[in-house]
């Protein structure tokens, strides 16, 4: 996947001036930046959730026309959400079977098909969910909650993953489950594009780095490289 | 995960067959009259709770579509004589059909907004339409009304045809309401109600699917109308595009419990037929409506939630209790 010139403007702001980056399969690509320098809102451009004001989006090396939610979902390019609550009322089994992507007439069929339940319940068995799997979203604690959306990943036979900071507010146990995740779809080759803060985990689990500031790639690499790049750590730190 | 049970089936059978029971029985006029309008109310409350309950969208400007399929039927019977109380319940079906398709530009036009935003913007289409009825006399006869040709009944029986006309509405729209509640158009439709974006990103394709439930819902509702229009025969846009009726539904729902099955159903067989009744005795004073307001303030206070859903968890707890494996479920808790 590749976004090329993306520029979006609120108002006279340009959160994002002509900002390209790719993310090639079977690698990590993080992106990190200060505060304010357009990471969630290259993210909802990815994912359709925002339309650009110029630049396009290519999957596959083809352009995505009109890039909504849906369109892209069908195209293998997933995300999570920063906050965790994922539809209190439903029960796990039945988020992870909304997660599938089917075409448009199962929607008149049963409301969990025999099939989307088997695998639903297999992607819960590998969260350690799989006792929970009758239980409503809203009765499960916030890492169980994360852990259950980066579950409506897996189910769509994702080619991209976006993760918008996976870890805020979860426990070191989770982290650690959640990075075995990524490391395992990875070698499946599933790319992952992580907006996260803590430095350390970037650090340790991605390929590439790219940096953003006020909107544009300040820098890329390899973990060691960008951390030690002068513009970056001036981004940083102010100046 | 609702499933068909014995006990859903046999509930079914069971409230169905006192309804239909119901006009033999108790074969006095008034009686059944009053029963028309609590299945009327069933009808439009089980058809809201659709795009109200299931989807969450505050759908004020329902009524609306009451009225144009009222409309639509007197309007196609004008310069016709009634030789059977029959052929016009037929033509009510492609009228449904029909004002349902009509409806979905109004959904792809009002579903753009959310929320309070939504429910402010389909109320002014409601008075819209009573507003356009009132003026467009060549159309509608304006503010004067229009009547049905009268069917040839003695009076005696006069509302039965009108009653079983209705249950057989009835009988459709909670078959439709179960079977979304049971498909995957009901589970989107719940992600869409607790949070629309995330059901987008989970690749629902949102918008069409509010449209599908939006729409039958209208189709519905214009469906009622029609029968309704017939039974009372002579219709005013003051009547049909009634704000009273819309809030009406809305409240039997919620008194019923709104998203459930059966909620809406029980909320609109608790209220209309008590609302009817203060009507006859109390005459026009409209007092009525001040004990709504009560109903309404005491619904909200007391089972925010609604009748069925709160009746149910205090049910299933006690069996929770009673059982054996009750203490199991109490530590897993």
């Amino acid at each position: 996947m590749e976004a090329r010139n993306v520029t979006k403007r609120f108002g006279g702001v340009a959160a994002l001036d002509h900002c390209s980056v790719e993310v090639a399969p079977g690698r990590v690509t993080g992106l990190i930046g200060p505060n304010g320098s357009g990471k969630t809102t290259f993210f909802n451009v990815l994912t359709g959730y925002l339309a650009a004001d110029g630049g396009d989006v290519f999957v596959d090396g083809a352009k995505v026309a009109r890039p909504t939610p849906q369109r892209l979902y069908r195209l293998g390019v997933v995300r999570t959400f920063q906050y965790a609550r994922l539809f209190p009322d439903l029960t796990l089994v039945e988020i992870l079977a909304l997660a599938v992507a089917k075409p448009f007439l199962s929607v008149f069929g049963l409301r969990v098909e025999g099939g989307d339940r088997e695998r639903a319940m297999e992607v819960l068995g590998r969260l350690g969910l799989r006792a929970l799997a009758a239980r409503r979203a809203g009765q499960l604690s916030y890492g169980q909650q994360r852990l259950l959306e980066f579950g409506t990943t897996l189910m769509a036979q994702p080619r991209l993953v976006l993760l918008d900071e996976p870890t805020a507010g979860v426990n070191p146990v989770m982290i650690d489950i959640l990075e075995g995740h990524i490391r395992r779809l990875r070698t499946e080759g599933v790319a992952f594009l992580l907006v996260e803060h803590q430095l350390d985990l970037v650090m340790r689990l991605c390929d590439t780095v790219v940096v953003l500031g006020r909107g544009v790639p300040i820098a890329r690499g390899t973990p060691d490289e960008v951390s030690q790049d002068p513009m970056v750590l001036d981004a940083y730190l102010g100046g | 995960m609702r499933q068909v049970t014995g006990w859903g089936a046999g509930r079914a059978v069971v409230v169905f067959g006192t309804l239909l029971a119901l006009p033999f029985i108790f074969s006095q006029d008034w009686v059944v009259d009053i029963a028309f309008f609590g299945l009327m109310y069933a009808v439009l409350a089980v058809a809201w709770n659709l795009i109200g309950g299931y989807a969450g969208y505050i759908w004020l400007g329902f009524i609306t579509f009451f009225g144009l399929g009222a409309y639509a039927l007197t309007i196609s019977f004008q310069h016709v004589v009634l030789t059977s109380v029959w052929s016009p319940f037929l033509v009510i079906i492609p009228i449904g059909l029909g004002l349902a398709a009509l409806s979905i530009p109004v959904a792809l036009l009002l579903l753009r907004v959310r929320g309070a935003t939504f429910a402010v913007v389909s109320l002014a289409v409601l008075f819209l339409a009573e507003i356009c009825a009132s003026n467009w006399t060549t159309i509608t006869n304006g503010a004067e009304g229009m009547g049905m040709p009268t069917p040839p009944i003695a009076a005696s029986l006069f509302s039965r045809p009108f009653y079983l006309a209705m249950l057989c509405l009835l009988a459709v729209v909670l078959l439709f309401s179960w079977y979304v509640l049971r498909s995957r158009l009901g589970l989107m439709l719940f992600a869409i109600r607790a949070d629309e974006e995330r059901a987008r990103g989970l690749g629902v394709p949102t918008t069409t699917i509010k449209v599908v439930a939006f729409a039958a819902s209208c189709g519905f509702a214009a469906m009622a109308g029609g029968i309704w229009a017939y039974y009372v025969g002579f219709i005013f846009p003051i009547f049909a595009f009634s704000a009273n009726t819309m809030f009406a539904t809305v409240m039997m729902v919620y008194l019923g419990g709104r998203g459930t099955l059966w909620g809406p159903l029980v909320g609109a067989l608790l209220v209309a037929p008590a609302q009817e009744y203060l009507a006859y005795t109390l005459g026009n004073s409209q007092l009525y409506l001040i004990a709504y307001a009560a109903v309404f303030l005491l619904v909200i206070r007391f089972l925010p939630r609604g009748i069925v859903p709160t009746v149910h968890d205090s049910w299933v707890r006690r069996r929770a209790r009673g059982a054996v494996g009750g203490s199991e479920r109490l530590v897993s808790t």
